[in-house]
């Protein structure tokens, strides 16, 4: 048999085929196609949406203490746990990820809670203060590095704190495994000078390095005080934000 | 005015079926003509045989897919003038004298349409197993003779898989054909 005969024996292949395969393909039939591809389409968007909200958290983890230094996916939690929606969080997560581009300085700081605390020497009992290394910041985990820091440090269970006057130790006491459980403390010991009345801390982000920033303002007074005070100020961070082996600066103006 | 109307026309053997016919259909038929022997005049006078067929046939048929029932007249009808037109071009006083000793044989022409009607039979069982997508692909190409393109912007295929439906229909058909004796 050859292909013309073949070709010729097409032309009595049934009515009912030969009508089908003339009629236009019918809408439903174009419908289901278009169903299908707008379909393909929104698992492919969703896929991506999906796989930028997931890899997010690793992305800002990566980007570490310079893009925001805060583990991503505790972010997102705080976020859930205040009760904002799944786009809120995205939405906050993006203006997070634009900061490690080009942040406003605002979005880059992080919360915080500052105590400042005066230790004056005359309230001591000993015979010299012991005095804490100017310029100098120790990142406290737990209640039992707090302890430790306590002892070596015993200037300061006789400081007050100079806010509410409230007397050390009694200001660490709130420092306990429940506080370590949600935070992280600094202990800052800024230089020291005769006539500083007082500091105030007013922003924690990280620098172009590895590093974070702690920024403040040193206030001065014109006579020096006559005791020889030392201040200390414990800053309340959230918990992992800073870890043990990164640098910290200090950067304080006078007000 | 409906199919069967026309072929009521037919069966009346009212002259005004042939016009009804050429109004309804006589575009397609000549598209489908033309693109068989890439003539315009050719494939006129194929309309016309195809009319006439018609004419002779109903009655005592009574199609029930009127247009496939005059597709198949107008395209077995352009083949044959085809094939005309091929032998005519090799030579034409052998083409002639072949012609003359063809009329001959006894019943030739009848015993090629016999054949050709028992392939049709054949083929229409074939398509019929075969997945409507395939099928249709088939169709397109083998019996209206459209090309690659032309199918895949039908049916909203991409050529490729146009491609790939062709060629596995004619693996199928070769093992088909096998299977039931006749040798390709």
């Amino acid at each position: 048999m050859t292909g013309k005969e073949l070709l010729e024996g097409m032309s009595f292949v049934k009515d009912e085929i030969v009508q089908e395969s003339e009629e236009r393909p019918s809408r439903k039939r174009q419908y289901i196609r278009l169903l299908s591809m707008a379909a393909c389409l929104c698992v492919v968007i969703a896929g991506a949406f999906a796989w930028e909200y997931f890899s997010r958290p690793q992305q800002l983890e990566s980007a570490g203490s310079v893009a925001s230094g805060m583990d991503g996916a505790e972010n997102l939690q705080q976020y859930e746990s205040a009760g904002n929606t799944a786009s809120e969080i995205d939405r906050e997560a993006n203006l997070q990820q634009e900061s490690a581009v080009e942040p406003p300085e605002d979005m880059m700081n992080y919360p915080f809670e500052a105590a400042y605390i005066r230790i004056s020497a005359d309230r001591t009992e000993l015979e010299e203060p012991e005095m804490m290394p100017n310029q100098s910041v120790r990142l406290i985990r737990s209640a039992r590095e707090l302890d430790e820091y306590l002892q070596q440090n015993k200037a300061l269970a006789h400081s007050e704190n100079s806010e509410t006057g409230e007397a050390l130790p009694v200001s660490f006491e709130r420092y306990g495994e429940a506080f370590f459980s949600e935070k992280d403390l600094l202990l800052i010991t800024p230089e020291q000078e005769s006539n500083i009345s007082g500091y105030e801390i007013q922003s924690l982000h990280p620098d172009s390095s590895d590093g974070w920033v702690i920024e403040g303002t040193v206030f001065t007074q014109d006579d020096g005080a006559a005791d020889e005070a030392q201040w200390q100020i414990l800053l309340e961070i959230p918990k992992d934000l800073i870890t043990p082996d990164d640098k910290i600066v200090l950067n304080f103006q006078n007000g | 005015m409906e199919d069967a109307e026309i072929v009521g026309l037919y069966w009346r053997r009212d002259e005004a079926a042939i016009a009804a016919t050429a109004s309804m259909y006589g575009n397609r038929l000549q598209c489908l003509s033309k693109r068989i022997l890439d003539s315009d005049e050719d494939a006129k006078e194929c309309v016309n045989d195809t009319y006439l067929h018609t004419w002779n046939r109903i009655p005592t048929e009574r199609p029930s897919f009127f247009y496939a029932f005059l597709a198949k007249i107008c395209r077995y009808v352009s083949l044959g003038k085809l094939d005309w037109n091929q032998a005519a071009k090799r030579n034409a006083d052998v083409v002639s004298l072949t012609a003359e000793l063809e009329a001959c044989i006894p019943d030739n022409r009848m015993q090629q349409y016999l054949q050709a009607r028992e392939l049709g039979e054949l083929l229409s069982v074939f398509l019929q197993q075969l997945p409507e997508d395939s099928r249709l692909i088939f169709m397109r190409r083998y019996w209206h003779m459209d090309s690659v393109e032309e199918i895949a912007a039908r049916y909203g295929f991409s050529q490729s898989k146009v491609k790939t439906q062709l060629h596995r229909t004619r693996t199928k058909l070769h093992h088909f054909l096998e299977s039931e004796g006749i040798a390709v």
